[in-house]
């Protein structure tokens, strides 16, 4: 009798599972007649996005894709409705594979992941890294390099660095001491330069704490004590965290009203402790840098 | 046939036999007794090999017990252990089947001659009817038969026997030692039991053995050694000591406990 | 409930093709629909389609590790659970899961250049973590209550670790903890190959063992009365046990629960003789992860649950109705 039971739970699942996919059928894309057309430019190369900074990129790049992740965040409206191809981390490899991309373009920080299946595929992938600024406009570069608009990003590329230009304008040749704090849960750490942050506080000319305290690692972020930036003690505290921004503020507000040390740091009796914006300011480079490097140097040079 | 020489055997640090010997000999029933703790199941799984002895050794038909390969020793000696858990789903046939194992290399399986064996053991103790019967759904008493049916299987020329009958009613008690004593004579298998019940030593053994604080107190027939003063050494007891009628062998009647003993 | 013994052979060998069944079958179901002329399609002929790649690339593979993923587990569980005398131990006790994990999450954070090379460390790990906790666990012999204590001690040992390595390398901690829940979402035929092998080896190693296990079930001083050395046997048994879950756990990362409810539903139809447990084990491994990997494909529509969330979602409470049924 448990045997039937066993085996009702199997048909069961299998049933079940039957009719759930039904629901996802990936549109089949229109653009077979358009591929035949060889003397087309390789504008109608079919470009699969795996993860939200990469498909923001490719947004302003005005490229076309055929696949997006699959997000909760804000993505260039012309993406919407595409077929979805699953998180960054996994994704739905099913779904790539039948959209036939010829490029799929995911995060670098899941290479490891999902390489050796790629390849086996013969998925043609390109990694994108958002480390740190350096790296991501590396990527971009290359993305350029990969799909044919070379032209495109050296012209983003010098966007972005056009506007950190700009925001150095009021440098002084004092470097402003700065330490950075990034709230993760209950975990506070320091973001070093290695860090996305504490790379743009260093483009803007910012020494941050961190370095002192390093001792080796290149671990974009650090364990601290309060010890330790009370030795410190920068001209500037810069936070952020996860989450909207009155929530980081609570929270921060929260740990430095409960230790006294922070009353005494100068940062905070001169009111320099700034809460930064995590739309903006996050653990991954975005093409928001601009208004990044416009608010850093607001704060560091009263812009 | 089967000798301890100045064994000492203990657990960790605690010390439970300091210095015993003992010969068993060939053919006879044999009965250790003792009060708790005296040390005679340790003896026993001593003798066995289920314990290492730490000082001391016993002898099997003239080889060291520890210098014998397991199986060898379990050819040759079959212990029924005081608790038995096998899963309650194995039928009779399945678990009497078991003692044939020490005669088989580890790929060899069940041949016909095995089964056999099988056959016999079981009806030498009278448990054909339920052969195919899980031992979960026997009585104790039958539960019993079917692991001395195993020990049978097993065709060993001893049988040692750790308190067989102390969880059984009286009369499957009754029924096992004779059909132990029934074993011992048909088939000449030398039995060594260690028995909780006085009464039960006394009329069922050829040679009584009576230890105390992992001493040997006495040693021999039971009508020889049997006696007021001994019983009041060992349990500290008072009793009265008349022959038993049927078996001539002394039975005990405890009156009561010695005061301030 | 227990079946008789014709059933068990009968119920063995239906279930060997059920599993068979599956596989195929599990082919056409997916994220992606595909007609069944597609699948039959994609079986027979060579042309490269997308349905081909789905089928013949993915899936097929696929549910052919899942089958042997699920076989492996639920041999390495029964076969610790008759060395623990407890039905409802788990390979991860052994410290095998942890001590693969280590490694696996050392590597993908400190040294992803030797990313090729995981399983092999992941396995070596694990073999270390297991053998520390048998170390610890020896006195004069293996008693299965000393295994467990040992377990306790270097997994939190080794659970230490992992924590640190997660603060240490938080930025990227997140791509580890992937791996701790095991999924076979982006494994390939490559890993078939390096899995099968060992599988086998450690299978057909199981059936050589179900006398040995069988005895042991009589008891230590039965075991030992019938000529076995209860430790010798002990320390075997375990040896083929921690391999399988050591292997597997190094290549799909950690799943659990298929080594704990597998031999527990095994025995409730075929009951305690490991003729049939062990058999019938890993045909029901295989399905049992099978289904769950399917589940774990398709249940979220585009986004891939890896195969471990499932195992664990749903044996978490089957795991509480077993105990309470053991009337703890």
């Amino acid at each position: 009798m448990k045997l039937k039971g066993l085996l009702a739970v199997v048909l069961l699942g299998g049933a079940l599972v039957g009719c759930q996919n039904t629901e996802e059928v990936p549109e089949e894309p229109e653009t077979t007649e358009v591929a035949d057309n060889e003397s087309e430019e390789l504008d109608d190369l079919r470009i699969v996005a795996g993860s939200v900074s990469v498909t923001n990129v490719l947004g302003e790049l005005d490229i076309d894709l055929v696949g997006i992740p699959t997000t909760d965040s804000s993505i260039p409206e012309k993406f919407e409705g595409l077929p979805e191809v699953g998180i960054s981390h996994t994704p739905d490899l099913e779904i790539v594979a039948s959209l036939e991309p010829d490029l799929f373009i995911l995060d670098a920080n899941f290479r490891e992941a999902n390489e050796a299946k790629l390849e086996e595929l013969g998925i043609n992938a390109f990694f994108f890294e958002t480390g740190s600024y350096e790296v991501f406009l590396e990527s971009i570069a290359g993305l350029g390099t990969e799909i044919n608009r070379v032209e495109e990003t050296t012209a983003l590329i010098d966007r972005l660095d056009a506007s950190a230009e700009a925001a150095l304008e009021n440098k002084t040749d004092e470097s402003p001491r700065v330490a950075i704090i990034f709230g993760a849960g209950d975990d506070f750490m320091l973001a070093t330069e290695n860090s996305y942050v504490g790379g743009l506080a260093k483009i803007m000319g910012a020494t941050n704490i961190a370095a002192e305290l390093e001792g080796g690692l290149h671990s974009p972020f650090l364990q601290f004590s309060l010890e330790q930036i009370l030795d410190q003690d920068p001209d500037y505290i810069l936070r952020f965290a996860h989450g909207p921004i009155e929530q980081t503020e609570i929270m921060f507000n929260q740990m430095f009203d409960e230790n006294d040390g922070f009353q005494q740091l100068s940062a905070v009796q001169n009111g320099r402790v700034e809460d930064l914006d995590s739309t903006i300011f996050g653990t991954a480079a975005n093409l928001r840098a601009p208004e990044a490097f416009e608010v850093l140097g607001e704060i560091f040079y009263g812009n | 046939m089967l000798s301890a020489r100045r064994l000492k055997v203990g657990y960790e640090e605690r010390v439970i036999i300091e210095d015993l010997s003992l010969s068993i000999k060939q053919g006879g029933i044999t009965a250790i007794i003792g009060p708790n703790g005296c040390g005679k199941s340790t003896l026993l799984k001593t003798l066995s090999r289920m314990i290492p002895a730490m000082e001391g050794e016993v002898i099997l038909e003239g080889t060291n017990l520890q210098q014998m390969k397991s199986k060898k020793v379990s050819q040759k000696i079959c212990l029924l252990s005081q608790h038995n858990n096998a899963p309650g789903d194995l039928t009779v046939e399945q678990l009497v089947y078991y003692g044939r194992l020490p005669h088989k290399k580890w790929y060899e399986s069940k041949t016909g001659d095995d089964q056999t064996l099988v056959d016999w053991a079981i009806e030498e103790t009278g448990l054909t009817k339920y052969k195919q019967t899980p031992i979960a759904a026997l009585s104790g008493g039958e539960r019993q038969r079917a692991y001395i049916a195993q020990a049978l299987c097993q065709k060993t020329d001893i049988l040692l026997l750790d308190e067989p009958t102390t969880y059984l009613d009286v009369s499957y008690q009754l029924d096992l030692m004779e059909l132990i004593c029934e074993i011992n004579q048909k088939f000449k298998i030398t039995v060594v039991m260690v028995l909780h019940e006085l009464n039960q030593a006394s009329r069922y053994s050829d040679r009584l053995v009576i230890m105390k604080n992992g001493e040997i107190i006495s040693d021999g027939i039971p009508n020889k050694i049997i006696n007021q003063k001994i019983i009041q050494d060992v349990y500290q007891i008072e009793c009265e000591i008349d022959q038993d009628p049927i078996s001539n062998k002394p039975r005990i009647h405890p009156i009561q406990t010695i005061k301030g003993a | 409930m227990k079946l008789s013994l014709s059933n068990k052979y009968i119920v063995i060998v239906l279930s060997f093709f059920l599993l068979l069944f599956l596989v195929i079958f599990f082919t056409t179901i997916g994220s992606v629909s595909l007609t069944l002329e597609e699948v039959i399609q994609a079986f027979f002929s060579d042309e490269e389609t997308v349905a081909r790649t789905i089928v013949y690339r993915m899936r097929l593979p696929r549910n052919i590790l899942a089958t042997l993923v699920g076989a492996n587990l639920a041999i390495s569980g029964i076969l610790l659970q008759s060395v623990m005398k407890n039905p409802l131990a788990d390979p991860g006790i052994t410290g095998v899961s942890t001590g693969a994990s280590v490694v696996a999450i050392f590597i993908i954070l400190v040294a992803p250049h030797w990313i090729h090379a995981l399983p092999l460390f992941a396995f070596i790990g694990g073999a270390l973590a297991c053998g520390l906790v048998f170390l610890l666990a020896w006195k004069n012999g293996i008693q299965p209550i000393r295994i467990v204590l040992a377990g306790v001690a270097v997994n939190s040992i080794l659970g230490g670790f992992i924590s640190l390595l997660s603060i240490l390398y938080s930025d990227r901690i997140q791509s580890a903890l992937f791996w701790l829940n095991g999924s076979l979402a982006s494994k390939t035929w490559d890993d078939i190959y390096l899995l099968l092998p060992y599988s086998i080896i450690g299978l057909i190693a199981s059936l050589f063992l179900i006398r040995s296990a069988n005895v042991l079930q009589l008891g230590d001083e039965s075991a030992k009365n019938l000529g076995f050395n209860v430790s010798r046997t002990r320390l075997l048994i375990s040896a083929v046990a921690v391999f399988l879950a050591g292997v597997t756990t190094a290549i799909v990362g950690v799943i659990g629960f298929i080594g704990l409810i597998v031999p527990h539903v095994s025995r409730m139809l075929m009951g305690s003789d490991h003729k049939y447990t062990i058999p019938f084990s890993m045909v029901l491994g295989g399905i049992i992860l099978l289904v769950a990997d399917t589940l774990a494909r398709t249940v979220g529509g585009a986004i891939e649950i890896p195969v471990g969330v499932i195992t664990s979602i749903v044996g978490g409470p089957f795991f509480l109705y077993l105990l309470r049924k053991k009337g703890a």
